[in-house]
């Protein structure tokens, strides 16, 4: 389990700041996930219900 | 979960993406100038920005090819949102851990959603939906 302390340690790194503009244009481009998820929530769905199965010895999600 | 950490986290509109160079993200928030960040995930339905030591923000409903993509990366995009503004951009390291403490409500999320679009088009509309949805990722990735 994550810990409020440990997360505060994690934050040490700099954030490396970008241009707005090309930032974007990059999202402009980008797939947007919520565009595949419907495809996702029925393909993706099956391997985490699958997943979960295995991980609880088959005995159910 | 972490009483200690669910009282300091806030919940922030998120939107995930993607492309050839990797993950980005949309946020609504307006605040402060970043100098440190971190993006904190345990490969589950949920993910922590922490910026400057002080605010930690819980992004939800992360899809799998988001997911997998995220733990795959070292880097990921942030876009700081006002509407549709960009307020600020950064690139932040993204730091696996094994349980940020969140159920994976991911299957509960997506049975209520196809719950809603059933109510509202009904069972044959959405299967015929699901079908083309399904076909259009495996076409995307044949592309890809």
């Amino acid at each position: 389990m994550l810990f409020l302390s440990k997360l505060m340690g994690l934050v040490q790194s700099g954030a490396k700041h970008l241009s707005k503009a090309a930032t974007a244009a990059r999202f402009d481009k980008a797939i947007s996930a919520a565009v595949l998820a419907p495809a996702n929530l029925v393909e993706g769905a099956t391997n985490i219900i699958e997943s979960q199965v295995a991980q609880k010895g088959g005995r159910g999600a | 979960m972490n009483q200690e950490l669910k009282s300091v986290l806030k919940k922030i509109p998120s939107e995930f993406f993607f492309d050839q160079e990797g993950v980005l993200i949309k946020v609504q928030l307006q605040s402060d100038f970043v100098f440190r960040s971190i993006l904190v995930y345990d490969g589950k339905n949920h993910a922590i920005l922490g910026r400057n030591n002080k605010d930690f923000y819980l992004l939800s409903s992360i899809d799998p090819i988001i997911r997998k993509k995220l733990l795959n990366s070292k880097t990921v995009t942030i876009a700081e949102n006002s509407g549709t503004e960009i307020l600020q951009a950064y690139e932040t390291k993204i730091e696996i851990v094994d349980d940020i403490g969140f159920d994976d409500t991911y299957i509960e999320d997506l049975q209520k959603h196809f719950f809603k679009l059933e109510q509202m088009y009904g069972k044959e509309r959405v299967e015929n939906f699901k079908q083309k949805a399904r076909n259009a990722l495996r076409n995307f990735f044949k592309i890809s």
